[in-house]
């Protein structure tokens, strides 16, 4: 099989980017989305909460209802999609092995592939919990699954470890569903997830937040008994011996961060940023092996689906641009550099000529207030915007004019107090 | 003023989610400050005075490609309302084929708020 382009996965990165390359003029029978679920829709199916959309719809859709409205027009323009299929390969050459039931092996030869594998939540591993493997531990997404889509209520009295969006979320999901929610612990001294999450999800219910703490014992044989809890140091963040509390659960939820998914894209010999977890790519989302481009969480984790739909849609065009031989590269590739209290930038360089804006994504390390966002070049300011606060959770973003931009060089991007 | 209390609020209208602090005699808001734009304002005097809350949760689905279907209300309901809400509709079972935005439960508790479905689903096996 041929395809123009190629999109693996079929969430809300997917299925904006396959719209955006259609609209960029690529016939739709020639793009093809390829998702190993039973429907479209990425993890957004399970997201039954409202808070979607603001930016885009300028209301708050729910997850679901946000889904609907992009697999609609992925069917309105003929756009091919295959369900139930795996993606197992993709060559530096763009040849994608998937496996289904009907076809068995397929082989797909694209023009361009765009990557949308989304992301996959740490595990009790990857955070090294100590203690005893009973029945009991589940990510966050796992509960917001069995709850959501399956109907099954995992346990009677959990514990939420870590401050996580979705950990936030399914605390109050499980309240609702008829279970306690001891408490929500977190090693950091401020909430990783949202601020509105805070407020809507735990103090409406009443269920506690309580800051640099952590789970340190695991306790129970078949099903977990309960939990030991200890308050941590703030700077070193390692557990005070003395502290320790015995709580009773059944259930610890973990929403301890999320990962890209990028198993795929470390197969094709994709360059990865150490500090996103995903691909690096230019400002056109294109990746470190040409006609393959990244989007939504696969490249880095975002807290809105609408920045998710947006990174997608400039995604789609580029690819259809590289297809039509359209792409023009800079004669120097621009690096962009995180610079002081900025922990990452997406994109991470410039490689293409044009005079649009370049938007950059970041996160800041550390909450600060009253201060300026900037873009350096040569130590000169080439663009800045002031904000009152800015959060780790929050995700941040600096324009740059295409005009002002350099021939060579870096551009570094940095929050400093005003 | 004597009586005036602060209360520190979290706007939830958008991800911001801005710190508000608001001064007020009872429910009565005397004064709101810290919110970054005036949908702020709006949320917080509503909030001291009668908190609202969009209800999202699902229900039970008979010959669904799923056992569940996800809804939500039509618009906000009152906060303190809504354990209750929920428990009405722990009993509700509805049938696959069913469109998005379909009404599940309507009128709820007399609030005029309808429970409506926030995704199509299909009948199992076409
Ligand atoms: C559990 C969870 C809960 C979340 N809750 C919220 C929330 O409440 N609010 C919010 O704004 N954001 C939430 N997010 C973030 C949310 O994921 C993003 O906003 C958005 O859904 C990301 O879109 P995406 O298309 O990049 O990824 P996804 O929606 O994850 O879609 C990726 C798709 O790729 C498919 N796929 C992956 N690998 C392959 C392969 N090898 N072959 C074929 N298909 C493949 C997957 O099946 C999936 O459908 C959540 C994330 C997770 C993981
Ligand atoms: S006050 Fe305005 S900007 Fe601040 S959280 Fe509320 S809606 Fe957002």
């Amino acid at each position: 099989m041929n395809a123009k382009v190629a999109v693996i996965g079929g969430g809300p990165a997917g299925l904006g980017a396959a719209v955006a390359a259609y609209e960029a003029g690529i016939n739709p029978e020639d793009i093809h989305i390829i998702e190993r679920d039973m429907e479209l829709g990425g993890i957004l199916q399970q997201c039954i909460h409202n808070g979607f959309g603001q930016l885009i719809f300028g209301e708050m859709m729910t997850g679901p209802e946000y889904a609907s409205h992009y697999i609609d027009e992925v069917l309105k323009a003929g756009i091919r999609f295959h369900l139930n299929t795996m993606v197992l390969d993709i060559s530096p050459d763009r040849v994608i092995t998937a496996v289904n039931q009907e076809e068995c092996l397929m082989r797909i030869n694209a023009d361009s592939i765009i990557l949308a594998m989304g992301c996959r939540e740490r595990t009790r591993y990857q955070i090294h919990l100590p203690g005893e493997r009973p029945a009991g531990i589940y990510p966050a997404g796992t509960v917001q699954r069995l709850i959501n889509i399956e109907g099954a209520l995992p346990g009677r009295r959990a514990v939420i470890l870590g401050s996580g969006d979705i950990g936030m979320i399914m605390a109050r999901r499980l309240v609702l569903e008829g279970a306690e929610v001891e408490g929500v612990y977190e090693i950091m001294g401020s909430p990783s997830g949202l601020p509105r999450n805070v407020q809507q999800c735990l103090r409406d219910f009443e269920i506690p937040l309580h800051l640099s703490h952590t789970v340190t014992g695991i306790h129970g044989n078949r099903r977990l008994e309960g939990v030991t809890i200890s308050r941590v140091n703030p700077e070193s963040l390692k557990p005070m011996p003395g502290t320790e509390r015995y709580v009773e659960c059944d259930t610890l939820v973990l929403s301890v961060g999320l990962i890209p998914e990028n198993e795929l894209s470390e197969g094709a010999g994709i360059k990865l940023d150490g500090w996103t977890g995903g691909p690096i790519v230019d400002e056109e989302r294109e990746t470190s092996v040409d006609g393959i481009f990244g989007c939504g969480n696969a490249v880095h984790v975002y807290d809105l689906v609408d920045d998710v739909t947006k990174s997608s849609e400039l995604a789609g065009r580029s690819a259809a641009r590289y297809v039509k031989g359209e792409t023009i590269c800079r004669e120097h590739v621009l690096s962009i550099t995180a610079g002081e209290n900025v922990r990452y930038t997406v994109p991470q360089h410039i490689r293409k000529q044009s005079d649009e804006p370049v938007e950059v994504f970041f996160r800041v390390y550390l909450e600060a207030a009253n201060v300026k966002l900037q873009a350096l070049v040569a130590a000169e300011v080439i663009s800045e915007e002031s904000r009152r606060v800015v959060k780790p959770p929050i995700m941040e973003k600096i324009i740059l004019q295409g005009d002002l931009l350099p021939v060579d060089g870096e551009i570094i991007i940095q929050v400093v107090e005003k | 003023m004597s009586g005036a209390k602060e209360h520190i609020l979290t706007c939830i209208n958008c991800p911001m989610g801005c710190t508000i602090t608001v001064k007020a005699k009872g429910s009565k808001v005397l004064s709101v400050d810290g919110n970054e734009c005036k949908a702020g304002e709006k949320y917080a005097i509503l909030e001291m005075e009668h908190p609202m809350r969009i209800l999202t949760s699902t229900v039970k689905v008979k010959n669904g490609i799923l056992s569940r279907i996800p809804v939500r209300s039509s618009a906000e309901l009152p906060k303190g309302n809504i354990r209750e809400c929920v428990r009405l509709l722990n009993d509700l079972e509805v049938n696959a084929p069913i469109d998005i935005h379909s009404p599940v439960l309507k009128d709820l508790l007399g609030t005029g708020v309808d429970i409506i479905t926030t995704r199509s689903m299909e009948r199992d096996g076409e």
